[in-house]
């Protein structure tokens, strides 16, 4: 009888134990709630960010307004004569990208996008990645669309590109050998060196980022990523940074476009 | 006996020749522009803490500080070292002599630590201002104002500035 | 680099466009400069970029002027500032920020100015019609 007694207290702690345990693998916070940038930065940040004229970033935008304006090309029109508000309008756009190109059958983002519409519908020289008009124009044009949710397509002709985006967010890299999942997915609002992790979602960008003093694309914060990890950094444009923001901007599907935010 | 006190003579006036040239010349200070670098310098601009104090006490020359004067809004902790939003406030009516001259931001442990200087009239209506400023590690803030009739005011407030994630 | 010698270099002033005669209105600035403050390295070679900064900042208005301010290399990149003026009078303000090389770029806004009855005040002495009988 008192072999099945302490059978059964033993069982019975053991069960208790191993309940406990499944309960306290629950992260504080899922990705059940989609939470921006914003979210986790400070009071002083947000109230830089909120107010439309001590944002940094407007700069660039308004500067883009002009860009937008401006007749080149050899067959002097301006981005305005075909997107002007009885033509093709801008506005809504930006929540589409990165996707597949229907002509070209490869995944572009904005920036390309502004590219190629300068080098066959204007007959322009194309801009540098990552210089000052590019910036300007990308930050311009995914203003139009502030305050829309985010909505990229990765059923068709994405899938492929979606599924090689999905590895590269899992995969390990660097003398670090850190993923973007285990910090951005697992820990997010714990605090890494007095830095609070965020999701990692990119509705924000073209952001202002504090250390550069400057506005700065995905790629680039792609880059500083795999600097930090001790990871080699791909060039700016390259095709798995274009896959890896597909997937990073499907991952925040439906949070409202943010651009241009003030972040560290 | 004669050839002994010539040599004496000689190698104690050679000594004291010597010994004049390698009295040390004193610093009197550095001022701003030698610590302007040159073209190629390969090591930090250093902070220097005695001579920021000595800036203190150069603006403020011995008068006895006013409490109350100038109140400084900063945050706590500075979300990046680039850009660390202040405001300040002088309480003061702004009428004949009772208005602020000038307020000096300074930043002791800033490389450079002079960061501003305003000058209000009395059309400015209000002593009341922001501003975005850069520091380079936690350090205090402090604002001196300086007003019309002489007198003079200071305040500081401590801000952390803190290096975060994987570098 | 070739960025540098490009001429959009913005510059943003926002004040209210009507006040009343001894109200404290808010102005805003920005300036875009990049506050290159002398102590910043290359990371590949180690050469210090040269300081380069936005020294003075002169505010006047209808000419005279109000507020002055000088700036070292501690101020943030993309100056903001934010100060008080006491309007009497309709104006011009001007906000004119001179480089540590001598170039200098300036922003101009027209605040209106209205008394207790709404009439608009002038900054010079109107006269009354009627008043000047001759007539050429």
């Amino acid at each position: 009888m008192k072999k099945i007694k302490n059978y059964f207290i033993k069982f019975y702690i053991i069960f208790s134990f191993l309940c406990g345990l499944a309960y306290s693998e629950e992260k504080p916070y899922s990705l059940n709630e989609l939470k921006s940038g914003s979210h986790f930065s400070r009071q002083e940040t947000r109230d830089i960010e909120n107010d439309e004229f001590s944002n940094p970033g407007m700069i660039w935008v308004e500067k883009g307004e002009e860009l937008f304006n401006l007749i080149d090309g050899s067959k002097n029109i301006s981005c305005n004569n075909c997107h002007d508000q009885s033509g093709v309008s801008l506005v809504g756009v930006a929540i589409n990208y990165p996707k597949v190109d229907r002509e070209k059958r490869k995944l572009i983002n904005l920036e390309q996008k502004i590219n190629f519409c300068r080098t066959e519908k204007m007959n322009a020289e194309s801009f540098q990645f990552e210089s000052d008009s590019l910036l300007s124009l990308t930050s311009y044009i995914t203003y139009l669309s502030k305050d829309m949710a985010i909505n990229v397509k990765i059923d068709g002709d994405a899938k492929k590109y979606f599924l090689k985006g999905k590895e590269l967010y899992y995969q390990r890299v660097g003398q670090m050998n850190l993923a973007c999942n285990q910090c951005h997915d697992e820990i997010a609002g714990s605090y890494l060196r007095s830095e609070k992790i965020s999701q990692g979602h990119v509705n924000g960008f073209p952001s202002y980022l504090m250390r550069w003093d400057s506005i700065a694309s995905v790629h680039r914060r792609f880059q500083f990523c795999n600097n930090q990890a001790r990871a080699e950094p791909l060039e700016i444009g390259h095709p798995d940074y274009n896959a890896l923001q597909l997937y990073v901007t499907w991952r925040g599907n439906s949070l409202l476009i943010e651009s241009p935010s003030v972040r560290r | 006996m004669n050839r002994r006190k010539v040599l004496m003579l000689l190698g104690s006036m050679s000594g004291l020749f010597s010994s004049l040239r390698s009295v040390a010349k004193e610093e009197v200070g550095r001022p701003f522009r030698d610590r302007f670098q040159s073209y190629r310098q390969t090591f930090r601009v250093e902070p220097d803490l005695e001579e920021a104090k000595r800036i203190v006490r150069n603006i403020i020359k011995g008068r006895k500080l006013r409490t109350d004067l100038i109140s400084l809004k900063a945050p706590d902790i500075a979300e990046n070292g680039n850009t660390v939003p202040i405001s300040f406030s002088v309480n003061c009516s702004m009428f004949n002599e009772d208005y602020p001259e000038v307020v000096h931001i300074l930043v002791l442990d800033n490389p450079f630590p002079e960061i501003a200087k305003f000058y209000f009239t009395p059309e400015s209506g209000q002593a009341d201002l922001s501003i975005r400023i850069r520091m380079r590690t936690s350090s205090n803030i402090i604002a001196i104002a300086e007003m019309a009739d002489g007198s003079i005011g200071k305040t500081e407030s401590y801000v952390d500035v803190t290096i975060g994630a994987c570098s | 680099m070739a960025d540098e010698n490009r001429k959009n270099w913005r510059r943003r002033l926002r004040a209210p466009e009507t006040a009343i005669k001894g109200e404290i209105i808010t102005i805003k600035t920005m300036a875009e400069h990049i506050m290159e403050p002398g102590v910043r390295r290359d990371p590949d070679t180690g050469v210090i970029y040269p300081k380069k900064i936005i020294d003075h900042v002169y505010v006047r208005y209808n000419g005279k002027q109000v507020f002055k301010s000088q700036w070292y290399s501690g101020v943030s990149a993309n100056p903001f500032m934010a100060f008080k003026l006491k309007v009497e009078s309709t104006g011009l303000l001007e906000i004119e920020w001179v480089d540590d090389y001598g170039q200098s770029t300036f922003k101009r806004a027209v605040i209106d100015v209205y008394n207790d009855k709404g009439e608009l005040i002038y900054p010079f002495a109107v006269d009354k019609p009627g008043k000047n009988k001759e007539v050429i």
